[in-house]
């Protein structure tokens, strides 16, 4: 934003120093013409130099005790890696996958930070999604897979559509990837209402 | 009298000998003296204090929305493939006040439909102007959210209060810089004073330049240049500004998302809102998508279960832990689906004496391509509220007590 003060430039700036300079030159003369007055003046300047010892002394003071310091700390390593997995949002859009083999694929990927030690073969997980748990989750090193079949009920408790939901989470070196998939138009606008009304958490969790 | 006027006089001078010296040495640490000191802000998350007492009080949106705060937090859908539309979203979170509690956390958002490109604007009144370009947020419970000029209007005025490990701070948008023009006595001075856009373009420019491309990222900006940050004096309850230290920086970490896709519709957004309107992107769709109920479908083989050995009968026989039961109770809309194929588990003969008693199951399918006996010993199936009992026809359901209290549909197949 650019403001529209464009001052009289270095020229008004001296003038204007400059008058009042003069003023007060003028004024200290007239006023050391007489005894009563030079006295005054004397007392003023006093005044004046003790006030600014003052402050100057407050200043130093400060100067002196002033330490460089730090406020504050970012857990830095709590960002770019995580110890275990979790995804969180409240809503999801699942997006047409127009190179898929099969017709009307719909698609959700995000990546996030990387995941500390998962070793899907040598230790054992259990994958929550909306506090449900994925019993057949398959592991493996770096990848685990799970497929969620979904049943939409009317207010007659009739079924009015069955959706199965796809999904993966593969774990790299420097991110990890959640990817979801669903396939059918109906299906995939049914799942989208459900995370409009539920939301999404998936974690992964160390079973210990 | 002239006694006491002299000392007067004696110590004036003493008082102005030593204010120079002061004022001398002032000047010599001042300009002279090479010591430098650097203070360093951190601006990390900005959970309020008394979250954990407060957590019985808030709703579960709530607590994670607040335990992901962050000074800024970014949402880009920067529309690579064409697939919806390009929005850049900017979540500023802060406090109404210093006790930093949930009751003063505030939340204020920017968005932009499009790529926002900063641009110089004349205003009068710097301070109190505010970027027409943006839609403007608030929200005080992290649940909705509301536009319009209702809004906070994010200008130069607005100081925010913020957290830094667990104190209150202010900061404030101060940057400004003169170019000047022309030559010595007639050399003009242009004064530029930066605004939210500013901040925006720059926030943005960091998140499309991240090293890790798109997702779900954190980055730490220096946004020493556009705020100026003052402490909390506990005493006199006053924000102060820290006028000693040489170089003063303030570095915030930021979380944001990066997507290669289009906004498609409002739920997407940050706010839940694009141009203010929270059906944006919703179009009448030939398929009606309301439902009572939605239910998530378990199909358990006999792996899950526990199984006896019965030297009476000469095989298994199946139950249904504990465990399992308490876990399928923490986890209200499901359906339970259970299959015992015998040809898998060959030993397997029955359900057990309240085998499955209080587990709810919807269908339960036992299959055999041999002719084969199926116990269904006592109270096994009591309290399960089972809808379907299918078998082949070489399974022969042999019933031992009372082993069902609720109406059930048999299918043979």
């Amino acid at each position: 934003m650019m403001s529209n003060l464009l001052l009289f430039g270095k020229l008004g700036n001296a003038i204007f120093f400059g008058i009042i300079v003069v003023v007060v030159v003028i004024c200290l003369i007239l006023l050391l013409k007489y005894e009563q007055s030079r006295k005054f003046v004397l007392y003023i300047v006093a005044g004046i130099i003790i006030i600014s010892g003052v402050i100057c002394g407050i200043g130093a003071y400060k100067n002196i005790k002033a330490e460089s310091y730090i406020v504050g700390s970012t857990n830095v390593s709590n960002y770019f890696i995580q110890e275990s997995y979790f995804y969180n949002s409240s809503s999801l859009i699942f997006y047409l996958n127009d190179y898929a083999e099969e017709d009307q694929v719909y698609e959700f990927t995000i990546n996030s930070v990387p995941v500390k030690d998962f070793n899907g073969k040598e230790k054992k997980y259990d994958t929550y999604f909306n506090d449900y748990i994925l019993f057949s989750a398959t592991y493996d090193v770096g990848i685990i897979k799970f497929n969620i079949p979904f049943e939409f009920y009317s207010i007659e408790n009739e079924l009015i559509c069955s959706a199965d939901l796809k999904g993966s989470i593969e774990f790299f070196s420097d991110k990890t990837t959640l990817k979801l998939s669903v396939i059918g138009d109906e299906e995939q606008q049914f799942l989208t209402k459900y995370f409009d009304n539920n939301g999404i958490t998936i974690k992964v969790v160390e079973n210990i | 009298m002239k006694i006491f006027k002299t000392i007067c006089n004696v110590c004036l001078i003493i008082f102005v000998i030593i204010a120079l010296i002061i004022d001398g040495f002032y000047i010599y640490l001042k300009f002279f003296d090479n010591k430098t000191t650097t203070g360093i802000y951190n601006i990390d998350d900005q959970i309020p204090v008394d979250l954990v007492e407060q957590s019985d009080n808030l709703t579960d949106q709530q607590i994670k929305e607040l335990e992901a705060r962050k000074l800024f937090n970014v949402q880009y859908y920067s529309n690579s493939v064409d697939n919806g539309i390009e929005v850049q979203e900017l979540n500023i979170n802060y406090f109404t006040d210093w006790t930093l509690t949930t009751n003063a956390v505030r939340g204020t958002g920017m968005q932009y439909l499009g790529n926002y490109v900063p641009y110089t604007s004349t205003a009068n009144d710097v301070d109190s102007f505010v970027k027409p370009d943006f839609w403007y947020y608030d929200t005080t419970n992290f649940i909705s959210w509301s536009g319009g000029k209702v809004a906070t209007q994010l200008n130069r005025d607005q100081k925010l209060i913020i957290k830094i490990d667990d104190k209150p701070y202010r900061i404030q948008l101060t940057k400004s810089w003169t170019v000047e023009d022309g030559w010595w006595i007639f050399k003009t001075t242009k004064y530029y004073y930066s605004d939210w856009g500013d901040v925006f373009a720059d926030v943005l420019k960091a998140v499309k330049t991240n090293s890790q491309g798109y997702g779900e990222w954190y980055i730490t900006l220096d946004l020493s240049d556009y705020f100026t940050i003052e402490s909390f004096n506990e005493e006199t309850k006053k924000f102060e500004k820290d006028t000693t230290t040489d170089i003063l920086k303030n570095y915030a970490t930021i979380k944001f998302n990066y997507y290669e896709n289009g906004l498609a519709n409002s739920s997407q957004s940050l706010f839940g809102l694009i141009e203010g309107d929270k059906t944006y992107g919703y179009q009448s769709s030939d398929v009606d998508t309301t439902y009572w109920q939605d239910r998530i479908v378990y199909n358990l083989d006999c792996s899950y279960f526990n199984q006896r050995e019965s030297s009476v009968y000469n095989g298994k026989f199946l139950s249904v832990s504990y465990d399992l039961k308490e876990i399928f109770k923490d986890m209200p809309r499901n359906k339970v689906n259970i299959v015992i194929d015998l040809d898998n588990y060959t030993d397997i003969i029955g359900i057990d004496y309240n085998g499955f008693e209080d587990f709810k199951i919807d269908t339960l399918i036992i299959k055999s391509s041999d002719n084969k006996n199926f116990y269904l010993l006592n109270e096994c199936l009591v309290n399960t509220k089972l809808q379907f009992l299918k078998r082949d026809s070489t399974i022969n359901l042999v019933f031992d007590g009372n082993v069902i209290n609720s109406e059930y549909s048999e299918v043979v197949l």
